[in-house]
């Protein structure tokens, strides 16, 4: 078979950083990781491009670097999507059996998915995912449901949406350097390809990417993605309250959380303190650890449980869902994981990346990039799939108007 | 039907209804200098394509005009020419009687080793060197033996042959020497010179008349040319023995008589003996004994 390699990007433009993984698909089968390129994001707000200009340079800035570290360019591209504009509902399809004897044919499926597809958006709002949820017989859920027998058929899907100017925004700083984006996948749902495996997801999973900016998290339950969602909540938002609680400025208040993680690996916190400015200069003032552990913890435990509620009737602690898993960059502040534990009332751990993955890349702020790398490969699989699919019904199209 | 992609997007609101394109305007100085470079490459790929296509349109034109230049050689080519230079007298004509390349149509069927082996074969011939000279050309560079004595051999039939002795002591049958070269070769005699198959004679014998003959030959080439016969007759293998005498008749003197070894003293004191005849206008010299050492007896007539 004639090899199908395909160098591809994957981009994630975060609040504070932007990374971006070039790869090797070959054959649709074999991932090969060929560089990274990171560089300090400017003009990005809470996930929202405010300042083009900035984000465009600090884009060219991680391309730049990682195609030069490759020693090649990508032919495709994948990008991640996040922001408080990203929403998601369910709609349902509902059509009656077709055939006089019951049994759901293909045309069947087919109406009941068109059916849960078709809804009206706003002119502003553009489709980034459909889902699809499950189906129904006769109001019971099937896996399955060519073959069954029964009168009513029920699709079921879940939209992801977005505005389409700031998406837009986002996809242009992209055409302007002539690079044309390939597909767009939700941050929260390529944390999860990385993160979760099949079996978890069955068994019912949830994980929460923390970023500088925003927080994503996706639920799965029985294998599907039951709900997924972007808080406006993230790292920033404890360097800044720290800033304020302390009457600092916003760098000195992230050193000294850089120097509380550090400090958090010791046992006895008790009587550890931390300098205010650092500089031992007038007004230089001790500040107890504890002080500073109690305002981190405030801001993290309102988070998961601003999650927690969303989450609603769906999440039951060891029930429906059996791992929470944590990762983006703020998932290594220090106390997170017994933060969640209290407010989720069962274990959380931390996101473990692949082994396959380099040892440089197993860190949680590169889970969402990974995940749209494992996307694209899975999106070529597809493709390859239906292309040799295409191939033969060609051939064999071919052989009968040979014969005829 | 599970099995199909989950996020399948055909919807008229999917976000691919987002045009994509290449604008026009530049947002950062990022953008601008990509977009530059972009265009330099783009500008250096067409400009070279462009120069490509200039050089290839000019080089056929030029070639249409300048065809004559431009023989293109199709192998197998036959011979056309061969061109012997020789350092000898070996003709052009026996030579082809030797070697026949009209036998080869093809110049790389030419087996230059086996000619040269050929032609090394003959005793005129010293060494060869053959090299072709494309499209049609072959080149034979000979080098011959150079001949100072004569000698004549009686076979077993007892028929004289006349045979040649090189500077280096080969004894050969000479080819297209003409009489003039001929007859300025002394005769030598007095020595019977056992040949072997390949006409080689027992160079040690020769060693010290062909040293004679060239010291001669290099300072008093009158003299050289004027000696007839060189006698082996009183020369003995021992050349330390002070009977061992080297006999040359000639022209100008009726008889010399060398030792066999200090040529240089002899011919010193046969150059001064003539000098002295000469300016004191002595009868001919009839004899002259050169192996007293610090003597010279001379007979004039």
């Amino acid at each position: 078979m004639k090899n199908q390699n395909k160098i591809i990007g994957a981009l994630d433009i975060g609040t504070s950083k932007i990374i971006v993984l070039i790869a090797e698909i070959s054959n649709g089968t074999d991932l090969n990781i060929l560089g990274m390129g990171e560089a300090s994001t400017h003009g990005v707000n809470k996930g929202d491009i405010v300042d083009m200009e900035a984000t465009s340079n600090c884009v060219y800035a991680a391309i730049n670097t990682v195609e030069k570290s490759a020693g090649t360019s990508f032919e495709k591209l994948y990008m991640s999507l996040t922001g408080g504009h990203i929403r998601g509902f369910y709609n349902k399809g509902i059509v009656g059996v077709s055939s006089p004897d019951n049994i759901i044919v293909e045309e069947d499926v087919k109406r009941a998915t068109e059916s849960a597809r078709v809804k009206e958006l706003r002119p502003d709002r553009v489709y980034i995912h459909h889902i699809l949820n499950g189906y129904k017989l006769d109001g019971k859920n099937i896996e399955f449901p060519l073959g069954k027998e029964g009168e009513q058929l029920e699709a079921s899907y879940l939209h992801i949406t977005s505005d389409e100017k700031k998406l837009a925004d986002q996809i242009h700083i992209l055409n302007w350097m002539h690079y044309t984006v390939d597909d767009v996948i939700l941050s929260s749902l390529a944390s999860g390809c990385t993160l979760v495996t099949e079996l978890e997801k069955i068994n019912g999973s949830l994980v929460i990417d923390i970023g500088a900016g925003i927080t994503d998290y996706v639920l799965y339950l029985n294998g599907k993605i039951a709900k997924t969602g972007v808080i406006k909540v993230g790292g920033n938002h404890i360097t800044s309250d720290l800033g304020m609680a302390l009457r600092i400025n916003t760098q000195r208040a992230e050193e000294i959380k850089c120097q509380y993680n550090k400090l958090a690996d010791d046992e006895n916190l008790e009587n550890r303190h931390l300098w205010l400015y650092g500089d031992r200069s007038i007004g230089d003032r001790p500040v107890q650890v504890n002080a500073i552990d109690q305002i981190i913890e405030a801001r993290l435990d309102e988070l998961f449980n601003i999650i927690k509620n969303e989450l609603g009737t769906s999440f039951k602690p060891n029930e429906t869902v059996t791992k929470i898993t944590l990762t983006g960059g703020t998932s290594r502040q220090a106390g997170i994981t017994n933060i969640a534990k209290n407010v989720f009332e069962m274990d959380v751990s931390l996101g473990e990346i692949p082994n396959w993955v380099q040892k440089e890349l197993r860190h949680p702020e590169y889970s969402t990039v990974l995940g749209i790398l494992l996307f694209a490969l899975k999106y070529q699989k597809n493709d390859i799939v239906s292309k040799k699919k295409k191939s033969r019904f060609k051939i064999l199209s071919r052989l009968f108007s040979s014969s005829k | 039907m599970n099995r199909k992609p989950n996020f399948d997007l055909s919807n008229e609101n999917s976000w691919r209804r987002i045009e994509q394109k290449g604008f026009s305007h530049s947002i950062s100085e990022s953008v601008r200098i990509l977009k530059i470079k972009k265009r330099l490459k783009q500008g250096s790929i067409i400009s070279l394509i462009i120069i490509t296509l200039i050089g290839i349109g000019w080089s056929a034109n030029y070639i249409k005009n300048n065809h004559q230049y431009f023989n293109i050689i199709k192998f197998p080519q036959p011979v056309r020419h061969i061109s012997y230079r020789t350092t000898g007298v070996l003709s052009r004509e026996w030579l082809d009687t030797q070697v026949d390349f009209s036998q080869y149509e093809d110049m790389m069927e030419i087996n230059l080793v086996q000619i040269k082996s050929k032609l090394e074969k003959l005793d005129q011939i010293k060494s060869v060197s053959i090299k072709r000279n494309f499209p049609d050309e072959i080149q034979v560079y000979i080098n011959e033996l150079e001949p100072i004595m004569r000698y004549v051999y009686k076979n077993n039939n007892n028929v004289k042959e006349l045979y040649l002795i090189s500077m280096d002591g080969q004894v050969y049958k000479g080819h297209n020497y003409s009489k003039d070269i001929l007859n300025k070769l002394p005769f030598i005699k007095g020595v019977d010179i056992i040949l072997d198959g390949n006409n080689n004679a027992n160079i040690d014998e020769l060693n010290s008349i062909t040293e004679l003959l060239l010291i001669t030959k290099k300072r008093f080439p009158r003299l050289y040319d004027s000696w007839n016969v060189i006698s082996y007759n009183d020369f003995k293998l021992n050349i330390i023995s002070d009977n061992s005498v080297i006999v040359i008749k000639g022209d100008i003197i009726n008889e010399t008589l060398f030792m066999p070894y200090n040529f240089d003293l002899q011919l010193n004191n046969l150059a001064n003996v003539i000098q002295f005849s000469i300016n004191n206008n002595t009868p001919k010299i009839n004899r002259i004994d050169l192996t007293l050492n610090d003597r010279v007896n001379v007979k004039f007539d």
